[in-house]
């Protein structure tokens, strides 16, 4: 999660993504304005490490074992598991594809999400209808929901539970002030 | 809106007993579901120690019996025993305790519970894989406990190879008990690599913005490095024993002597992956007791980046000196000074995790809380099993101790005194935590010192069996033999009744106990990310964010 309400002026760079409910139409930046996405610790480079890594500790007992020609079930299960972590990698780092980008004006809340297939959906209300929903116990723990528009929305399930409380903090402030003169 | 805002209270934990532990896919649920089924099966596992115990308890054989299995004595000793029985035993309970009970219950139990809290993250990065490694991890112990039953050698039920499945015995062992053996190991493994990518990924990609690799909490890093050792051995242990299957079914000659195989081959596969896999017994045992000792010394731990590295080092060592385990199949004299050698290297990084300890120790204000005295209990038999161990690691020593009571002695101090005592740690250090209740004080100390004089009286007489030269894994022993084989009995029956003592503090403590609201229960000195949720962490909610400052508090 990452507060991004001090780069207000590039608001109109995100206006595609709001476009469901004329926010890309708006000339003014909204009072509020916050991006969420899964965070991800380590990078491609440091995925290639480590399965390089693991491909070289793999190596040392099946290398002698080639020489002796009774590597083939081995090669066959290194294969599978560094194949799999591979794999794992690549679909953590996809799921990581996530954004969901909040914005508030005085008179519309606008939701937008970028699933991980490029997918775009949108969301939107009047501040004065929105109302949050936090369930503690989920599931998820500190499940979030947004109400007042056409349909029910999640916000953050990606997020940990205790993120999930911020979020419900900042967004409750920022409804609360949503109206008032900056 | 008044519609809308009545339809958001609609959503609420609405599953049932079924939907949640079957169907889980929370990291804390799983972590539970394993800590339970590895106390279950370790029950079954130490339940047949208590009856071997009862077999050594005197020369000849009175319990296991050709003519009929006894579960108290006769008037006089059996007709004809019956070894087979006693093989099957040995080798249930090594199969057992070696992939069934110890690391599920610190990879998989503690592991999935607490690791993912620790570094902040959301849930395992893959949830749904994690459950189907849970359930593998079923599938594999019921294959195990289905072989014990199953048509095996000698026309009897199960088999008796031991738990390393030695070749030639393991190939020719009758019966499809031996097989189901192999799927057994294959199912867990599988579930274990599984576990393992998981837990890589989440430890790797999924840590809290801020938290570097030097920042993660030490038993994380054990987890981490755990999960590594299991990604680099288990796939050639899964080779070794596929080859083993086709040996025994389709006719292959990999392993069997009589059509030109080699067992030794067998052997170098097995201890490839068989020594790392004592060190991922041992590794989450090294996380759990830095933070117990920590906590209850009231000092940040000492040496946080060298007690990382020489977990890091232990593991890379324990993939070079597998061959310490045989010494006597026939090597040449450069390998054995070599494996010598570098086995006697390990005792370094394990030298510095101990001194750190020690040094965390050192003019902190100490408390005697139960999870301390099991770290303490940890400390010093590890040390104990340690020293064995450099003795066992002389090739030439080991041409008289190899396969006596001396070995069984070395490695159930290091592994049932070592690790059994970090998973008891880490029970009596989390139960608050995971169940939101408290054990009395009281009953939490009378299991340690319980369990702690009964397993010295049990194992440590055991040096002076092998000293003597008993053999292992034999059913009959000669009267020579028998005094210190009855008070290591004593022994094995207090341990045992110390062990169902714990099932019973479980119990009243888990039904009945103190609740305990406090978030850091035992002092700020317990000061990783899971201290800051509430007790249980699922039920309650928070207040603040995870900072830097929070993990941070006491810099390393």
């Amino acid at each position: 999660m990452d507060d991004r309400s001090s780069d207000n002026q590039r608001a109109g760079a995100n206006a595609s993504a709001l476009c469901h409910c004329n926010a890309y139409s708006r000339g003014d930046a909204p009072s509020f304005q916050l991006t969420l996405w899964p965070h991800r610790s380590l990078g491609r480079k440091g995925q290639g490490r480590v399965l390089w890594l693991v491909a070289a500790g793999l190596a040392v007992p099946i290398l002698p074992m080639l020489l002796r020609g009774v590597a083939l079930f081995m090669l066959v299960f290194a294969g599978i598991a560094i194949g799999a972590l591979a794999f794992a990698f690549r679909r953590n780092m996809r799921d990581g594809y996530l954004r969901e980008d909040i914005a508030i004006w005085p008179d519309l809340m606008a939701v937008s999400r970028q699933d991980p297939d490029g997918h775009l959906r949108h969301w939107c209300a009047h501040p004065r209808d929105v109302r949050l929903h936090l369930d503690a116990n989920g599931p998820p723990e500190n499940y979030l929901t947004l109400t007042g528009g056409q349909r029910r929305i999640e916000l953050g399930a990606f997020l940990t539970p205790e993120e999930r409380l911020a979020l419900r903090d900042n967004l409750d402030e920022a409804l609360r002030f949503s109206g008032l003169p900056r | 809106m008044a519609d809308a805002a009545a339809h958001g209270d609609e959503h609420y934990d609405t599953r049932g007993f079924f939907t949640r532990w079957f169907m889980s896919t929370n990291h804390k649920d799983i972590g539970i579901l394993y800590l339970f089924t590895a106390a279950i099966l370790g029950f079954v596992s130490v339940a047949f120690t208590v009856y071997m115990r009862m077999e050594l308890m005197d020369p000849g054989v009175q319990y296991m019996c050709a003519e009929g299995t006894r579960l108290i004595a006769g008037a006089a000793d059996c007709i004809d025993p019956n070894p087979h029985l006693w093989n099957v035993l040995i080798t249930g309970h090594g199969l057992l305790m070696m992939f069934f009970v110890v690391i599920p219950a610190l990879f998989g139990g503690f592991g999935n519970y607490f690791m993912p809290l620790m570094i902040g993250a959301p849930d395992m990065a893959f949830p749904r894989l994690n459950n189907l490694s849970y359930w593998m991890f079923v599938a594999g112990s019921a294959l195990a406990v289905a072989s014990l039953l199953a048509p095996g050698g000698n026309g009897q039920l199960g088999a008796g190879v031991g738990w390393v499945l030695y070749a030639p015995l393991s190939t020719s062992e009758g019966g499809f008990s031996m097989d189901l053996v192999i799927f057994a190991v294959h199912v867990s493994g599988a579930s274990s690599i599984l576990g393992a990518i998981n837990m890589i990924t989440t430890f790797l990609n999924m840590r809290a913005p801020g938290m570097t690799l030097h920042k993660t909490p030490l038993f994380a890093w054990s987890i981490f490095i755990t999960a590594f050792m299991i990604l680099l051995s288990l796939p050639v242990l899964a080779g070794g024993i596929t080859m083993l299957l086709t040996d025994r079914n389709f006719g292959t000659c990999f392993f069997q002597a009589s059509c030109g195989g080699d067992p030794i081959l067998y052997q170098h596969i097995l201890w490839f992956f068989g020594h790392p896999e004592v060190y991922m017994i041992i590794v989450p045992g090294f996380g759990i007791i830095s933070h117990v000792i920590a906590t209850f010394s009231k000092k940040p731990i000492f040496g946080y980046l060298p007690m990382v590295y020489a977990m890091v080092s232990i593991a890379v060592l324990g993939f070079v000196v597998w061959a310490h385990h045989m010494y006597t199949v026939g090597m040449s004299l450069t390998q054995q000074s070599y494996f010598m050698l570098a086995t006697m290297v390990i005792a370094v990084p394990t030298g510095v995790k101990i001194f750190s300890w020690i040094a965390t120790m050192w003019g902190g204000s100490i408390e005697f809380k139960t999870p301390m005295l099991w770290a303490f209990g940890f400390l010093f038999l590890f040390t104990v099993g340690g020293v064995t161990g450099i003795v066992l690691a002389q090739a030439g020593v080991d041409r008289a101790f190899h396969d006596t009571y001396y070995v069984v002695a070395h490695f159930h101090y290091v592994m049932s005194l070592g690790a059994v005592f970090c998973i008891f740690a880490g029970i009596y250090y989390w139960i608050g935590k995971m169940s939101g209740r408290q054990y009395p004080e009281w009953a939490g100390k009378l299991h340690f010192w319980t369990m702690f004089i009964g397993a010295n009286v049990t194992f440590f007489p055991q040096h002076f069996l092998g000293l003597q030269g008993m053999p292992r894994r034999i059913i009959e022993y000669p009267a020579e033999y028998a005094y210190w084989n009855q008070i290591s009995s004593y022994g094995a029956f207090l341990t045992f009744a110390s062990f169902l003592f714990f099932i019973g503090v479980m119990v009243y403590t888990l039904g009945w106990g103190k609740k305990v609201t406090e978030p850091a229960y035992w002092g700020e000195y317990a000061d990783t990310l899971e201290w800051t949720l509430s007790n249980p962490p699922a039920e309650h909610t928070f207040d603040i964010l995870p900072t830097p400052e929070m993990w941070d508090k006491h810099s390393h």
